[in-house]
């Protein structure tokens, strides 16, 4: 089977490479899972570069996510049987053929398409629980983002939509306007040093009461600068090599913080079966297409060099997802 | 009377005139407060600036948060001071003048001593117990990390930490300061570094390893980042001022991984989360301690009212070229 995998960093599209391996049988407890789909983020990039904090054991198979249907299961094993379709667990290393991994950690997979639902671990529930854990935020209140044409970003604006939530989208290309009203969000701005006044011109004089940043540098503080007095910035995400940034007259005079949010610590706070209703919840708004990812381009695996370039590049170069498939 | 005036946003050397008032009369609530001793802070370089966040629509205003001086004219119903008393006006009112009328009922006894630490009690005394108190559950033998610690807030920090049982790293930039701080009762000082990772390292040897859950930082810009790489996971970087003019600055791994908060403390939210009650207490508390000696600030030079341009020169000056803070004697 094919696996791709980096042995050194550097480069994405030079350091990736295709090797053929053995899939293991699975031991008791496990699955060998055949994959259909696996979606490569910026993530997947970093590490492949080496970038400070996302330095990965040597060698590495890139993909923290994907969809794949069970082809052998393990002894013991009595919850999934062969053809079930599953996410198997994240940060895997899903870019291969096919991966045996313990059947503790797989999550049912609904049917649809491969290339949707291959994103559905890790951005969707990243912006479901930033809209149930943060601001408080009831129906009719505002919501700031930028990066809004993010994938996480576009799932913001269609799960805010469900809850009554407006949302003010911060965007740098005046042409995703028209796209992301259509998609649901109520305000779409071009980011600018003026942004609070064309915030508050747009929702009638009512500030943001969440702020929620995946760009930091002063993007961070633009931001901060539309929330209602005692609001939070949530940085989420990291499009820049800027750290976030917050004035302290904005920080002391009108009490705004300043915080991270990070999945694995908001479903910490779940139980299993919190989590697992919050996934059930998620697979449906798919399955009745309430969530949609915007894809840019789909590639074979045996195409990974162009498509990690092609996840490589930036705004309208790469309008959406790349998603790998191994079909 | 003579006091200043603040008649428009600009250079604070020539947005503000000495003008002559005439003199005050109480109203029958009212105290008329001779001052000895005004603070000139920061903040009011910002006010004449019109700093974002700062500016005034209500301009012209008479500038002075704070200071202390003798009651010289009662109001008919006042009960609570007579002629000869020594007084704080309460926030804001005014103190750049050799006079203020003001409420009596929000006017707080001042003890006897030193008129120039006196009058630094109302804003930064205020603060550091807020800094204490409103941010992080401390218990006694607890250790903070602040960065600034030779400011005003910074030393009153040390000494009201230190009675609590509440443990300081004092993170400053010259090394020559340890001494002054230790004698204040620092229990560790530490130059500031180039980059936080050094900073962090060197916090952590001058604190045995201690866990840090609160770091207080004065600083700003990439002191922020500094401060908070020396915390904990969860903990928590409080701003209260930023001496470097730069925005706070926070890389997003240390607030994703490491789960750090970053907020903002103003005195004036610390006031209204408290009654009159124990705001009296505290003032009362820290007038005490201004008074015996215990709470003492550097003063970096004192000037007349119709100095004020050479005053403000000064108080915007930073480091070892100003030396603590500047004081108006506005009756000489």
């Amino acid at each position: 089977m094919r696996v791709a995998r980096y042995t050194r960093n550097g480069d994405p599209s030079s350091v990736i490479e295709i090797v053929d391996e053995e899939t293991p049988a699975p031991q008791a407890g496990e699955v060998t899972i055949r994959m259909e789909a696996a979606p490569i983020h910026l993530a997947d990039l970093y590490c492949m570069s080496g970038k400070e904090r996302f330095e990965m054991p040597l060698p590495a198979v890139p993909g923290f996510e994907g969809i794949g249907h069970i082809i052998a299961v393990g002894e013991g094993v009595t919850s999934w049987s062969a053809g079930d379709r599953v996410f198997p667990p994240i940060a895997c290393g899903a870019w291969r053929d096919e991966i045996t991994v313990s059947a503790a950690d797989l999550l049912p997979a609904p049917d649809g398409d491969a290339a949707q639902l291959s994103l559905m671990p890790i951005n969707p529930p990243t912006s479901y629980l930033i809209l149930e854990d943060f601001g408080d935020l009831k129906d009719g209140d505002w919501v700031i983002q930028n990066a809004a044409n993010s994938n996480c970003g576009r799932y913001l604006i269609e799960l805010a939509k469900l809850r009554g939530i407006k949302t003010i989208n911060v965007v740098r290309r005046p042409e995703l306007i028209d796209e992301l009203r259509e998609l649901g969000g109520d305000v779409v701005l071009v980011d600018g040093d003026d942004l609070s006044d064309r915030v508050l011109k747009a929702t009638g004089g009512v500030p943001a009461k969440l702020a929620v940043d995946a760009v930091n540098g002063m993007a961070t503080a633009r931001l901060a600068e539309c929330l209602a007095d005692g609001s939070t910035v949530l940085a989420y995400g990291v499009l820049t090599d800027e750290p976030c940034m917050l004035p302290s007259d904005v920080a002391f005079l009108r009490d705004i913080r300043l915080i991270g949010f990070y999945t694995v610590r908001q479903f910490a706070k779940r139980s299993p079966e919190a989590v697992k209703a919050i996934y059930t919840e998620l697979a449906q708004l798919f399955e009745d297409g309430t969530l949609t990812a915007k894809i840019a381009a789909t590639y074979s695996l045996d195409d990974v060099k162009e498509a990690v370039t092609h996840a490589g590049r930036r705004g309208a170069e790469r309008d959406g997802k790349i998603i790998l498939t191994m079909t | 009377m003579k006091a200043l005036q603040h008649v428009a946003h600009g250079d604070p050397g020539e947005v503000v005139k000495l003008i002559d008032l005439p003199e005050p009369e109480p109203a029958g609530d009212e105290v008329v407060i001779e001052l000895e001793a005004s603070a000139l802070h920061l903040a009011d370089i910002k006010l004449f600036r019109g700093d974002e966040g700062f500016k005034h629509d209500d301009l012209p205003k008479q500038p002075g948060y704070e200071g202390v001086g003798r009651v010289v004219e009662v109001g008919s119903e006042v009960a609570n001071f007579k002629v000869g008393d020594r007084a704080f006006p309460w926030w804001g009112a005014g103190t750049f003048a050799q006079k203020v009328c003001v409420k009596a009922d929000t006017t707080l006894p001042a003890p006897e001593g030193d008129r120039e630490q006196l009058a630094l009690m109302m804003v930064n005394g205020m603060t550091s117990v807020c800094l204490l108190e409103d941010f992080s559950e401390l218990k006694e033998g607890d250790w903070i990390v602040q960065n600034g610690a030779n400011s005003s807030c910074g030393r009153y920090l040390i000494v009201l930490a230190k009675e609590r049982g509440i443990k300081t790293c004092n993170v400053v930039r010259r090394e020559n300061l340890f001494d002054e701080l230790n004698a204040l009762g620092a229990d560790a000082c530490v130059v500031d570094a180039s980059d936080a990772d050094t900073l962090s390292a060197a916090v952590k040897e001058a604190t045995g390893g201690a866990d840090l859950m609160l770091g207080l930082d004065l600083v700003a810009g990439d002191g922020t980042t500094r401060i908070a790489r020396c915390l904990n996971y969860g903990g928590k970087v409080v701003n209260y001022g930023f001496i470097s003019g730069e925005p706070c600055s926070i890389p997003f791994h240390d607030l994703f991984f490491n789960n750090i908060t970053l907020t903002g403390m103003s005195t004036g939210r610390g006031l209204a989360k408290r009654d009159m009650n124990e705001i009296t207490r505290i003032y009362e508390m820290l007038a005490g301690k201004i008074s015996s000696g215990e709470l003492k600030a550097a003063i970096a030079g004192t000037y007349t009212l119709d100095q004020y341009a050479e005053a403000f020169a000064h108080a915007v000056r930073t480091g070892e070229d100003r030396k603590g803070k500047v004081i108006f004697l506005p009756n000489g």
